[in-house]
């Protein structure tokens, strides 16, 4: 921890020329000078230590070296040298555990397993308390450390509340499970495109494939995606439920932009090989990996496409056994890149989208419910809102996404066209009405307000709500 | 290594304690008590009495007696509880300068916290005497219930004490210490706290490693054994209304020897079925005859008159139990806490409630002093047996107040503490330059039915359309329970924030003035202390002869030389009566040898005659 290095691409080195894998040329383009081997390690769901390998090879290839980055990431050096009255050995357990705590899903702060039972977690909790909770130190000089042992006492707190009772864990683990399937499937729905396109591109550029055949094959047989350990680091980097979630969200958001702005910036590297789509979550991805070795050494021997495209059928049709609509739905893509001509192919992945559509629509709902009621509004917002798009004729959903955005502090006028958006279904809800007249009061447009309010009170004059908002237009 | 006492000011009776080598120890008072009255008071010639000896001379000094005083603590003048205690107080509740309340005895006004410094004092001097040294740290226990001015409230009356008050413990939590300290157990269990005034419930995880976690605390702080009395006193009026058509309440005197009666009446139905209130000469008739209060309570009819009170309690237990998240058979054990728990009822409608019998292991009267007690060591003491943390919670929610006047809410109730809590908010009109954070704790969802703790303005924000300027408040509560408020133009980054204390009506000049006041009080108190003894000497003989009394004079009636005697052994009492009344301590100890000639003459007629 701490001495962090971070990998950084060497400017003008020619990888295309290289022999490497598909991990590493992958695992290259991700390199950007800000992640860590950490982080890209979430994003590929693979052992830090294999990243850390696949680094250090490209390293001894002179395409990438690593930097020590400035302060700003790491803890002050400050922070080791206040004069405090506790040993060295816990002011370090205290800044690691501030620094890293908020990286962390429940299970993680805790220290203990995702299938951990009451007892164990108790027992973890407990004796975490007693290591963070500044009573423990009762005066003595604490500095800086005291509101630091606050902080990762409360996310410590926060995380046993919400897995240390069965019922709340319950909900806490089906929503874990189902961040982690909704944003596999749609990764995959995403990169589906882009992958669908890389195939079709090496289907006209077969001599490069051809010549970067042998490597990819090779690599492929031999990568060891020991899927037992990656899926636990990619959900020991999601926290939902706490506000950390938030920023983890914000940052995982920022990290796929940074890789799609990358793949936008420089079209020249859009190589097959560097199109192949990432397995970044646990739910479906021993079937993404398995379609995904399969397409490597698909791409290696290319020649034709057609029988290729019969195996992606098949692909599909297990898949879709499975109960895996996003690698269904991707199978078909790729088939339909493969093979345009079989109009039955463009009829199937309808079929599948429409029905993976449906599915996602469902946890979207179910998401945002969870998020609302455990007040995790600016999630909560995002969820209704797709919600909203999948299902254009439900008013429930747009009227969340618009009562979240106002819960969350968010864009007001975003929230208006969402309320409207519900009225346009509902005219009738005495809800929508007030909910916008808010909005609107939030905006400061009174007359609007009014005209709402007057509109509710249509619907139910002795609503308590329709008297309070009048009487705050009023004065 | 300072040594810290813990103190149980309770509404009634208040205990310290202190652990001594590991083990926590309940400090009687110089009578030999391990309670003592929270009551003060102020007599005829000016002096102040405190305790048992407040207690003894209450009847006869009902207006200048204070008891309860815990109830109005921290309250506001215009609060239907404070009128509610105007109503059924032999004191005087004035209305103090902050909207706060006040107590006038004699002729000088207190403030409550001040009232409370008194019985605060006492308890650290019962302290001090024990340990033989100067005790200046506290852990004062409170009702779970008690908002934020309440405790800070109880803060004041600490520091007006002279006593550096460390922590404030919640009652419930303070009992489940005691209960769990150096068992080695891992359990969850409720404590079922039903004192003299107040009423609590708090859920607990026990942990092995010397970890108590709070789960969820409820109460009422209207709900206590008092209530039970109020029960039995009215009865009795009514009934001695329909007798005599004369209503008891309206005479003071008549009202605090109904109060007594009522107390003991309803202890005394928690070991016997049936008890006979007998009240003679309570009160003249128009024709100025005596009429005589007598009448038969059973345990039934106590069980039928405070019915409801019971049920509300056992409501409390299935809310709380809800907010924890937990099922009845999750609980591992039920601590009865506080002297209204001996009632036979109460246990049975507890033991039905949770389907289990409460421990017995607990003594209810001194477990939250003892609780409080190793809170205090705990937090000072680094040894391994003191190696225990208490997480307690935050018994209610705080929020500050948005636009409709409605309550949002920031820090939930039952939040493990330290926690912070942050959300952003905006402005609501175009071109607002300020925005006013006022900060409430409370459960209503309309902010003016929550309790307000405090008010700031946030200024200088940039001119902008309305929505678009973005303020974060911060809720922040350490683990000393201070609540602090943050609030921060997001886009400046500019900061206004309050540290929520001196709430309780008190002004910091106020509170010093008090503490020079104490202090040259305390002063005055310890020379008294000499005297307290010759007081008490007489006043046990004294007991001790008018109890011989009709037994020696049914004896020696009939001789000249026995009228002869207890003519003059009347002559005796009354004379030092007189002194005691006066305060003549001088008088009073010459007087001590013919008190003694008196009793054992007295004795031996007695005993001769037997």
């Amino acid at each position: 921890m701490a001495e962090e290095k971070i990998p950084r691409q060497v400017e003008d080195a020619d990888v295309g020329a290289l022999d490497i894998s598909g991990q590493e040329a992958f695992i290259h383009s991700c390199i950007d000078g800000v992640l860590n081997i950490e982080d890209i390690a979430d994003l590929m769901v693979l052992a830090p230590s294999d990243v850390f390998e696949s680094i250090e090879r490209l390293v001894s290839l002179k395409v990438v070296e690593w930097v020590v980055p400035k302060a700003s990431s790491a803890p002050p050096e400050t922070e080791l040298v206040e004069d405090v009255e506790i040993d060295g050995e816990l002011q370090e357990r205290i800044i690691e555990a501030f620094h890293r705590s908020d990286k962390l899903n429940h299970y993680g702060l805790l220290g203990v397993a995702m299938d951990a039972d009451r007892g164990e977690i108790r027992t973890a909790y407990f004796a975490l308390s007693k290591t963070f909770h500044p009573d423990a130190y009762y005066g003595k000089r604490l500095g800086s450390f005291k509101q630091q042992m606050e902080v990762v006492f409360r996310r410590v707190t926060d995380a046993y509340e919400a897995v240390g009772r069965p019922k709340k864990r319950e909900a806490y683990d089906r929503y874990l499970k189902q961040s982690l399937a909704v944003s596999a499937a749609e990764k995959q729905l995403d990169r589906g495109e882009a992958r669908a396109q890389a195939m079709a591109d090496a289907l006209t550029k077969t001599s490069v494939a051809e010549r970067q055949a042998q490597p990819v094959v090779g690599t492929a047989a031999s990568i060891d995606w020991s899927p037992s350990k990656a899926p636990s680091k990619a959900a020991s980097s999601i926290a939902p439920g706490t506000p950390e979630y938030d920023r983890m969200q914000r940052k995982r958001e920022l990290l796929e932009r940074r890789l799609r702005g990358r793949s936008q910036q420089s079209p020249r590297r859009s190589q097959p090989i560097r199109s192949i789509p990432v397995p970044t979550v646990k739910v479906g991805h021993k079937t993404a990996l398995r379609d995904l070795t399969r397409s490597l050494k698909q791409t290696a021997v290319l020649t034709g496409g057609i029988d290729r495209a019969d195996r992606h059928i098949e692909n599909a049709r297990v898949a879709e056994a499975e109960g895996d609509l996003a690698a269904a739905a991707n199978a078909l893509r790729m088939a339909i890149a493969l093979d345009s001509d079989r109009t039955e192919l463009q009829e199937q992945y309808q079929r599948v989208n429409s029905h993976l559509r449906v599915e996602l629509l469902d946890i979207h709902r179910e998401q945002a419910r969870y998020e609302a009621s455990n007040n995790l509004w600016a999630a909560a917002s995002i969820s209704w809102a797709k919600v909203a798009e999948a299902a254009p004729d439900d008013p429930v959903a747009p009227r969340g996404a618009a009562k979240a955005i106002m819960a969350a502090g968010g864009d007001l006028r975003k929230a208006r066209d969402f309320a409207l958006r519900s009225l346009e279904l509902a005219p009738d809800s005495l809800e929508t009405r007030l909910l916008l007249a808010r909005i609107y009061i939030g905006a400061g447009m009174d007359a609007s307000a009014s005209k709402e309010i007057e509109e509710a009170a249509k619907l139910d004059p002795g609503h308590e709500m329709v008297k309070n908002l009048r009487k705050q237009l009023g004065g | 290594m300072e040594r810290v006492i813990g103190i149980d000011l309770g509404t009634f009776n208040s205990c310290v304690a202190v652990v001594e080598n590991g083990t926590p120890v309940v400090i009687a008072n110089r009578g030999g008590y391990k309670v003592t009255p929270s009551m003060v008071a102020v007599t005829e010639g000016g002096k102040r009495l405190v305790g048992h000896i407040a207690k003894r001379q209450a009847v006869t000094n009902a207006e200048n007696t204070v008891f309860a005083a815990k109830r109005l603590i921290g309250r506001k003048w215009d609060t239907p509880q404070v009128k509610n205690a105007i109503q059924t107080c032999p004191f005087h509740i004035v209305e103090g300068p902050h909207g706060d309340c006040r107590i006038k005895m004699r002729d000088k006004v207190y403030s409550i916290p001040e009232v409370s410094a008194m019985v605060l004092q006492e308890m650290k001097m019962v302290a001090e005497d024990y340990l033989g040294e100067e005790i200046n740290k506290v852990v004062v226990t409170v009702p779970a219930y008690f908002n934020d001015n309440q405790r800070q409230a109880t803060k004041d009356a600490g520091a007006i004490a002279g006593l550096d008050v460390i922590r404030i413990i919640n009652e419930p939590t303070s009992a489940a210490l005691a209960y769990g300290f150096g068992k080695n157990i891992d359990r969850t269990v409720a404590v079922f706290d039903l004192g003299g005034g107040t009423f609590d419930i708090s859920i607990l995880e026990i942990a092995s490693s010397g970890v108590f976690k709070v789960l969820s605390t409820a109460g009422d702080t209207f709900l206590g054994g008092e209530d039970f009395d109020q029960r039995v006193i009215e009865w009795l009026v009514e009934g001695f209304q329909h007798e005599h058509g004369i209503d008891l309440r309206q005479d003071r005197m008549a009202l605090q020897r109904l109060k007594d009666a009522a107390e003991k009446a309803k202890c005394e139905l928690s070991a016997v079925t049936e008890t006979e209130v007998n009240l003679p000469f309570i009160i003249s008739s128009t024709r100025n005859e005596a009429l005589h209060l007598q009448r038969l309570l059973t345990r039934a009819t106590l069980e039928e008159l405070t019915a409801d009170l019971i049920d509300r309690t056992v409501q409390i237990c299935e809310l709380t139990l809800g907010e924890a998240g937990l099922d009845k058979d999750e609980l591992e054990d039920i601590i009865l806490v506080g002297g209204m728990t001996r009632m036979p009822k109460v246990q049975e409608r507890v033991s039905q409630f949770f389907q289990r019998d409460p421990c017995k292991g607990v003594h209810p009267d001194e477990v939250v002093g003892l609780g409080a007690s190793i809170q205090g060591a705990a937090l000072v003491d680094d040894s391994p047996e003191m190696d225990m943390v208490l997480l307690d919670v935050t018994p209610h929610t705080l929020g500050i107040m948005v636009i409709g006047g409605y309550f949002e809410e920031l820090i939930p109730q039952n939040t493990t503490v330290p926690t912070s809590r942050s959300k952003p908010f905006t402005t609501v009109r175009e071109n607002q330059t300020a925005v006013k954070i006022l900060v409430l704790q409370g459960e209503s969802r309309r902010a003016e039915d929550n309790e307000l703790l405090g008010e700031f303005i946030l200024t200088g924000l940039r001119r902008a359309d309305a929505g678009e300027v973005e303020v974060e408040v911060t809720f922040e509560i350490n683990a000393d329970g201070i609540v602090s408020v943050h609030a921060k133009d997001i886009e400046t980054g500019k900061e206004q924030s309050i540290t929520v204390t001196a709430t309780s009506g008190l002004t910091d000049d106020e509170i010093d003035e008090m503490m020079v006041d104490a202090s040259d009080f305390a002063v005055t108190r310890r020379e008294d202390e000499a005297t307290e003894q010759v007081r008490q000497e007489a006043e046990t003989i004294i007991a001790e002869i008018e109890r011989l009394f009709p037994e020696v004079e049914a004896i020696v009636a009939g001789s000249d030389f026995g009228r002869d005697a207890i003519d003059k052994a009347k002559g005796v009492v009354d004379n030092a009566r007189t002194l005691l009344e006066h305060g003549d301590i001088a008088g009073l100890k010459d007087e001590l040898e013919s008190l003694g000639r008196t009793q054992r003459m007295f004795k031996g007629v007695v005993g001769k005659s037997a």
